[in-house]
């Protein structure tokens, strides 16, 4: 059951706390090659950006989060993105999961670098995905559109 | 000073352990699992691996803890009843006979930061010689997790999806009056 928890502060601090939460998601996947971060990381992120306007708000309120079927759906898509880049390079001539075949530019290295953004982004979303769906799961309210 | 801070921190940690055995509200259980991870992913930070600290942050102390809150809207605290003390005793033979276990394995293994460990040794230099020139990615973690062993986190990604679509058909419920 997810029910709204009526503060003033709560009500107050979502939206900005959403929206740093999402920047810093953003941040540690596009950052990951530099610093500690990644894919996983952002995902859980991502997923807690998501998770906090349905603790606050409740499922009845007016925020446009994930709906459980979509939280299934964009776990799935990651996981089809990260083994799509598998298959590119993998019917490019390469082998499986080998970027340097995949088509972009010159550079060898580069496309490698380029190759572990896009299957992070896969992860990424997979793995918000996941989180969202569990938290749903585990709260209860699935399929019931609307909630309280 | 590092070492120091580590110790007070395994120091912590053995407590916190205690407390999550010997606490009986499920409020503050759920909390201090959450401690032990904080505590847990700051050693981690302190040891040289800010990349697990910091999954183990978003993950063990958060999201976890996020989760088992959501359990906890849907247990009755009162239906919960103490373990009979033979059963209680029968879990705590195998917990103890494990850390025992674990305590005598330690001898085993390599010193903390010895350079001539086999961690260190062996295929380790040799992806921090390469990384950046292969890839390009200064993070030599990132460049042998989504790089060289890319595969593995491919299978770890479906693993997340598994365990999302298993919770899903574990607890789902529609409209069952009973939970």
């Amino acid at each position: 059951m997810i029910q709204p928890f009526d503060s003033l502060m709560l009500r107050t601090l979502l939206g900005p706390s959403v929206a740093a939460l999402q920047l810093f998601a953003l941040y540690v996947l596009m950052h990951g090659h530099y610093s500690p971060g990644g894919g996983f990381p952002a995902g859980i992120l991502l997923a807690a950006s998501m998770i906090l306007p349905l603790l606050v708000k409740g499922r009845g309120a007016a925020w446009r989060t994930l709906s459980p079927r979509g939280a299934v759906t964009l776990t799935a898509a990651g996981v089809l993105l990260y083994a799509l880049v598998g298959v590119a390079s993998l019917l490019l001539g390469g082998t499986m999961l080998d970027y340097s075949w995949l088509p972009f530019g010159d550079d060898v290295a580069n496309r490698r670098s380029l190759g572990i953004l896009l299957i992070e982004v896969g992860v990424t979303i997979g793995v918000a995905g996941a989180m969202v769906s569990i938290f749903y799961s585990l709260a209860g309210d699935i399929g019931q559109e609307g909630g309280d | 000073m590092i070492l120091y801070v580590i110790k007070v921190l395994v120091v912590l940690l053995a407590v916190t352990a205690l407390a999550v055995v010997r606490v009986r509200d499920l409020f503050a259980l759920v909390l201090l699992l959450s401690v032990f991870s904080g505590l847990f992913g700051t050693l981690l930070a302190l040891m040289g691996a800010p990349d697990v600290a910091f999954t183990e942050g978003v993950v063990g102390s958060s999201v976890s803890t996020i989760f088992f809150m959501a359990l906890l809207w849907r247990i009755d605290p009162l239906a919960l009843t103490r373990a009979s003390v033979p059963r209680r005793l029968v879990s705590w033979i195998p917990a103890v006979a494990i850390g025992a276990l674990l305590l005598y394995g330690v001898d085993a293994l390599p010193v903390f930061g010895e350079p001539t460990a086999p961690p260190t040794t062996y295929l380790s230099p040799e992806y921090i010689d390469r990384a950046y020139g292969d890839t390009r990615t200064p993070n030599v973690v990132t460049a042998i997790l989504a790089d060289y062993r890319s595969f593995d986190t491919l299978i770890e990604a479906t693993v997340v999806l598994t365990a999302a679509l298993a919770c899903l058909l574990v607890l789902q419920r529609k409209h069952d009056p009973t939970v």
